[in-house]
C-alpha cells in the first residue's frame, strides 16, 4: 500500500486519465486526484502514543451539465467508483439547475501543463522519531512543577494530479513537517504553558528539526519559561505600545488581513459560518488599510512556507501579488471562480483541504514584507509597552473588525529597555485602526516564516494549511491587559 | 448501506484470522455518502456529493500498539493482510506503552438509525423557491453515515446516523440576520420555516443600539450558551487536563471555586445520539454527571487516561460530545420580562479562553442579539465583545435557567459529518461587555 513517489504519480495519472475518458462527452469538467500519506507520532508525559499512519486516496470530479456545474468526491477510484461519482454529479447539476448561481460558461478553465515540488527529502525512521521525541521530553522534565509535557511530530507527503477539459495537466508534490512541543507548569493554583510550533514545508528529519531549533535546548527553554511565567506578575492594564513577534504576527495577519480579504467572504458566501468581511469590493485601490509601512504580499513561492504551490486547485497559476501596498488595499484573495463573479482579476487561491471537499478562496502564503528597523531600534522607541510572543487566545467578530488576542508570554518595555516577564498578556482593538497604528516594521533579520495547518472555513467545513511570514512589528497605543483585568 | 453492513459484520472473522500469538487487531470503519448544496442569495453556489470510506487498523500486543488508516476503497481481506504486515514491521520500533488499554471482552452493539438522502434535490429546490428574492445563505446536507468498531476478539459495535440537515441564515441590507438549524425537515415545513425567519428578521429591523463597556443583565440563549460550553469542552473536562493543571476548570475541580447550585451538567450520549463505544471496544455509560449542584462531580476518562490516572472509562476521547444541562423554571415566553433592561443574546461567535486561570471566555455577539428595555425589544445590538468568567456567568451572576431544554444539532463537518447534538436551556445572567 505504501508506494514510492514515482509510482504514486503514475497511479494518479492512470486514475485521472480513467476519469477523463469517462468525462470526454461533457463540455466542462476537471479531475483532481490525491494520494497522501501522513504519520503522526507523539510522546506525552514520557509515554509514546500509538503512531498513526494515514493514507488518503480520493478524487474530486467537477462536471458541467444542463448549464450547471456540480462536484462529486469519492474515495473509490475504481472505474465503477469514478463512474458512480460522475453520474451523481451529472444528475445533481441537472436537478439543481433552476436555482444555479452561475452559468456554466462562467466557471474557470485551466490550460497550463506543469509540475511543482516543495522542498523534499528523506524522512526519519519511526525508531529515530521516537528517540528524538523522548530526548525532547526528557529535556522538558526538569522540575516537579512541570505537570504536562508533550511532543508531537507529524509528517505528510501529498501528491496531486489535476486535469481540466481546457487542457491543463498539473502534478504537484508537497511534503509537510509539523512539529509541536509544549510544557505546562502548575503550582496547584494556576498553570502556565509554553509551546513551540515551527511548521514548514519539507521533510521531517533531524536536519530539518535542527535547522528549526526544534531541539532539546529549545525543549529545556520551554520548561524554564513556563516555570518563569508561574512566578511572573500579570501583564499591566492600560493603553500602551506593543511589539509583536513573528509568531504572534502570524495570527494577527491571518485573522485581520487574510480572512477579511477573502473574496468569497466579501461576496457573502461564508456568512452562515465563517462570516462576512468589513471590506467592500469598492475599497480596492483606495482604502487605507494600514500605515504606509504595511506591505502584504500573497506569495506561494516563499520557500518552505506552509502553503506554497505553483497552481491552485482550479489550475490557476500562482504568482506573487501585492494585496496591500504602502498601506493601501490593492487586491482581494479571490480564486478564478469568485473573481469571475466579482468581475475582478483572480489570485490563485481556490484550494481544497483534500479532494473530499470543493475549492474555496483561501489565504495560502500571506506575508508582511520586512522594513528597516532592527529589533533593538524598535524596543528603543518604546517608552512604555509590552513585547509579546506566541499566540494563546484568538477571537474576532464575523466581519473581522473587533478582535482580542492573547499571548503565552510578554516582557515589559520601559524607557526603551526590555524588562521583566509578565504573564497572560492580551490586547484588543479594531482592524483598521490597529494596522494604522503600525509604527515600525522589523528588518529581514527579524523576519520568520510560520503558519498553521488548521485554518477552518467553508461549508462543508475544511481545515487547511496557511503560511504567514513577518518581521517583528511595533504598534502604538493599544489597549492591553492581563489575566485579572 | 447493505454492502457496508456486510463488510462490517464479516470483519471480526477476517481480523481474527490475521493475528498471531499475543496480537490484538482492532478496526474502525467509517462510511458516509453525503450530498451538499452551499447556498448564496437563495441560489445554489456550489453543490456536490461525497462518497467517503475509511478503515483504520490498530495492531497491539502486550507492549504497544500501532495504527494505520486507509481512506480509499475499503481493503479486501487480502489487502488487510498486507496492511497488518506493514503494521507488524512498525510495532517493534514503538516504545512500551504502559497505558495501552484494550477491551478483552468482545462486545456487540448496534445503535442509531440510518437516514437516507431522499428528497435532497427537492429539499434544495423547495428551500430556494421558498426564499424567493430573500438573501438566504447556508448549507443543506443529506445522506447516511455508519461508524463501526470490530476486533479480532469478536467486537462488532455499530452506530448509524446521518439524514438531512438545513443550516441557513437570512440577511437584510443592514447586515441584520437570523439563523436556523433543522435536522430531517419535511418538505412541507420549509416554507413555514423561511416565513418564520423573515418574521424574526423584521424584529431586528430597527435602529441598532450601541452600548458602552460595562456589565449588563443578559439572557444567553441555548445556542449562545452552547458556544461557550463548547469552548470549555476543548480541555475542560478531561482527566488528563485536570490532573496536569491545564484545564480551564481547574479551580472547579480542585474545589477552589464552584458554580451556582442550580447547575447540573451531564455528558449524555444517549440523548445526544452519538456512538456509545470507544475505538478500543469499551462500552460507554449513557450518562456521566460532570457538575452537580454547581460542584465538580466527574471528569471524562478515555481508556488510556483511565489507565494512567486510575479512573473509570467514561469517554472515548476526554472531550464531551453530548452535553446536557438540566433545565430550570423560567419559561421562554417570560424571558424578555425577566431581562427587564439588558441584553438578549441569541448567538455568540468565535469564543476563546482569554484567561484559563479564571476560566474567562471572550466572544462576539452575532445574529439575533438585542437591547431590551422594561421587557420590550428596543433594537438589534451593534456587535460587541463579551469577556466574562464562567464562575460569574454560571455562578454568582446566574439568576435563572430556562425551563425548556433545546436540542442543538452538531453542525461541524471537518473531515467528516459530525454526529449528535447537545441539549441546553438558556440562562439569565450578567455579561461583561468590553468593546
Amino acid at each position: 500500500m505504501l508506494n514510492s513517489g514515482h509510482t504514486i504519480v503514475e497511479n494518479l495519472r492512470t486514475a485521472a486519465y480513467r476519469a477523463a475518458d469517462l468525462l470526454r462527452g461533457f463540455a466542462y469538467w476537471s479531475v483532481l486526484i490525491e494520494e497522501s500519506s501522513k504519520l503522526t507520532t507523539s510522546v506525552r508525559r514520557g509515554v509514546a502514543d500509538a503512531p498513526e499512519r494515514e493514507i488518503l486516496k480520493a478524487a474530486l470530479i467537477t462536471l458541467g451539465s444542463g448549464n450547471n456545474v456540480s462536484y462529486a468526491s469519492t474515495t473509490d477510484l475504481s472505474e465503477s467508483g469514478l463512474r458512480r461519482a460522475i453520474t451523481s454529479a451529472k444528475s445533481r447539476a441537472e436537478a439543481l439547475t433552476a436555482f444555479r448561481l452561475m452559468e456554466m460558461a462562467c466557471w474557470p478553465t485551466a490550460d497550463q501543463k506543469g509540475q511543482w515540488q516543495s522542498p523534499t527529502g528523506a524522512e526519519m525512521s519511526l525508531k529515530d522519531r521516537f528517540d528524538y521525541m523522548r530526548a525532547l521530553d526528557a529535556a522538558m522534565h526538569t522540575d516537579t512543577r512541570i505537570k504536562n509535557r508533550q511532543v508531537v511530530l507529524t509528517s505528510m507527503d501529498r501528491q496531486r494530479f489535476f486535469m481540466h477539459s481546457a487542457g491543463a495537466e498539473q502534478i504537484q508534490e508537497t511534503q509537510l513537517c509539523i512539529p509541536h512541543m509544549e510544557a505546562t507548569a502548575s503550582d496547584g493554583h494556576e498553570a502556565q504553558s509554553r509551546s513551540y510550533r515551527p511548521y514548514v514545508q519539507g521533510s521531517l528529519n533531524a536536519e530539518t528539526l535542527t535547522a528549526l531549533d526544534f531541539t532539546p535546548v529549545a525543549a529545556q527553554r520551554m520548561a524554564a519559561e513556563a516555570l518563569e511565567l508561574l512566578l511572573a506578575p500579570e501583564c499591566p492594564t492600560g493603553t500602551m505600545d506593543i511589539v509583536l513577534s513573528p509568531a504572534q504576527m502570524t495570527l494577527q495577519i491571518h485573522e485581520s488581513i487574510g480572512h477579511p480579504l477573502e473574496l468569497d467572504r466579501i461576496l457573502g458566501d461564508e456568512r452562515n459560518y465563517a462570516g462576512w468581511s468589513f471590506v467592500k469590493a469598492s475599497d480596492f485601490g483606495s482604502l487605507r488599510y494600514g500605515s504606509p509601512l504595511l506591505n502584504i504580499l500573497f506569495d506561494p513561492g516563499e520557500k518552505g512556507e506552509l502553503a506554497g504551490y505553483a497552481y491552485d486547485d482550479e489550475g490557476t497559476p500562482a504568482l506573487p501579488t501585492y494585496l496591500i501596498q504602502n498601506g493601501i488595499l490593492q487586491r482581494p484573495l479571490g480564486g478564478a471562480r469568485s473573481a469571475s463573479r466579482a468581475g475582478m482579476e483572480a489570485v490563485a487561491c481556490a484550494r481544497v483541504c483534500d479532494p473530499l471537499r470543493q475549492p474555496i478562496d483561501r489565504m495560502a502564503n500571506i506575508n508582511l514584507q520586512p522594513g528597516q528597523s532592527s529589533f533593538q531600534e524598535m524596543i528603543a522607541q518604546v517608552e512604555k509597552g509590552i513585547w509579546m510572543d506566541e499566540n494563546r487566545s484568538w477571537s474576532i467578530d464575523q466581519r473581522r473588525d473587533k478582535f482580542q488576542f492573547g499571548c503565552e508570554w510578554g516582557r515589559r518595555i520601559e524607557n526603551g529597555t526590555l524588562g521583566a516577564w509578565v504573564k497572560n498578556p492580551n490586547y484588543r482593538g479594531r482592524t483598521l485602526s490597529f494596522w494604522n497604528s503600525l509604527a515600525a516594521v522589523g528588518n529581514r533579520d527579524t523576519y520568520q516564516i510560520a503558519g498553521t495547518p488548521y485554518c477552518g472555513k467553508g461549508e462543508p467545513n475544511q481545515a487547511i494549511t496557511v503560511g504567514h511570514a513577518s518581521p517583528v512589528c511595533l504598534f502604538r497605543n493599544i489597549e492591553t491587559f492581563g489575566g485579572d483585568a | 448501506m447493505a454492502t457496508i453492513d456486510k463488510y462490517i459484520k464479516a470483519l471480526p472473522e477476517v481480523l481474527s484470522a490475521l493475528v498471531c500469538d499475543d496480537e490484538r487487531l482492532y478496526a474502525k470503519v467509517y462510511q458516509e455518502e453525503t450530498q451538499y448544496a452551499r447556498l448564496t442569495q437563495a441560489l445554489v453556489n456550489q453543490s456536490g456529493g461525497i462518497f467517503q470510506e475509511q478503515l483504520t487498523l490498530f495492531l497491539g500486543n502486550d507492549q504497544a500498539m500501532v495504527s494505520m488508516s486507509v481512506e480509499g476503497d475499503l481493503p479486501s481481506p487480502d489487502q488487510i493482510r498486507g496492511l497488518v504486515q506493514a503494521l507488524r514491521e512498525d510495532l517493534p520500533h514503538v516504545p512500551r506503552d504502559p497505558w495501552l488499554n484494550l477491551n478483552e471482552v468482545p462486545e456487540q452493539m448496534e445503535t442509531g438509525n440510518i437516514h437516507g438522502s431522499m428528497q435532497f434535490d427537492e429539499l434544495v429546490n423547495t428551500l430556494c423557491e421558498s426564499a424567493g428574492k430573500q438573501d438566504l445563505v447556508g448549507l443543506v446536507l443529506s445522506g447516511p453515515q455508519v461508524f463501526a468498531v470490530c476486533s479480532s476478539l469478536g467486537h462488532c459495535l455499530i452506530h448509524r446516523g446521518g439524514g438531512s440537515s438545513i443550516d441557513v441564515s437570512i440577511f437584510d441590507a443592514d447586515y441584520n440576520a437570523v439563523k436556523r438549524v433543522r435536522r430531517d425537515p419535511d418538505l412541507v415545513d420549509i416554507l413555514p420555516l423561511v416565513n418564520g425567519m423573515s418574521q424574526d428578521l423584521k424584529a431586528l429591523q430597527r435602529p441598532a443600539v450601541n452600548i458602552k463597556a460595562g456589565t449588563y443583565r443578559a439572557w444567553l440563549s441555548a445556542e449562545a450558551l452552547g458556544e461557550l460550553l463548547g469552548t470549555i469542552s476543548w480541555n475542560g473536562f478531561s482527566v488528563d487536563s485536570i490532573r496536569s493543571g491545564s484545564s480551564p476548570l481547574n479551580k472547579l475541580y480542585n474545589g477552589e471555586k464552584q458554580l451556582s447550585p442550580r447547575i447540573h451538567l451531564y455528558e449524555n450520549r444517549q440523548m445526544g445520539d452519538v456512538p456509545s463505544f470507544t475505538s478500543e471496544g469499551f462500552l460507554l455509560p449513557a450518562e456521566v454527571p460532570l457538575i452537580q449542584e454547581g460542584r465538580a462531580k466527574n471528569h471524562l476518562s478515555s481508556p488510556r487516561a483511565a489507565k494512567e490516572f486510575d479512573t473509570n472509562i467514561n469517554s472515548d476521547s476526554g472531550y464531551p460530545s453530548a452535553l446536557y444541562l438540566q433545565g430550570g423554571d423560567l419559561p421562554d415566553n417570560d424571558v424578555l420580562q425577566k431581562i427587564g433592561t439588558g441584553l438578549y443574546i441569541g448567538r455568540l461567535w468565535y469564543t476563546n479562553i482569554s484567561d484559563p486561570g479564571s476560566c474567562r471566555l471572550t466572544a462576539m455577539t452575532r445574529y439575533d442579539c438585542f437591547w431590551v428595555e422594561e421587557g420590550v425589544l428596543v433594537g438589534p445590538l451593534s456587535p460587541v465583545r463579551m469577556d466574562s468568567s464562567i464562575y460569574q456567568l454560571l455562578g454568582e451572576d446566574l439568576e435563572a435557567i430556562g425551563a425548556h431544554v433545546h436540542q442543538i444539532p452538531e453542525t461541524h463537518s471537518y473531515g467528516q459529518r459530525g454526529w449528535g447534538s447537545s441539549s441546553l436551556p438558556g440562562v439569565m445572567t450578567a455579561l461583561k461587555i468590553t468593546l
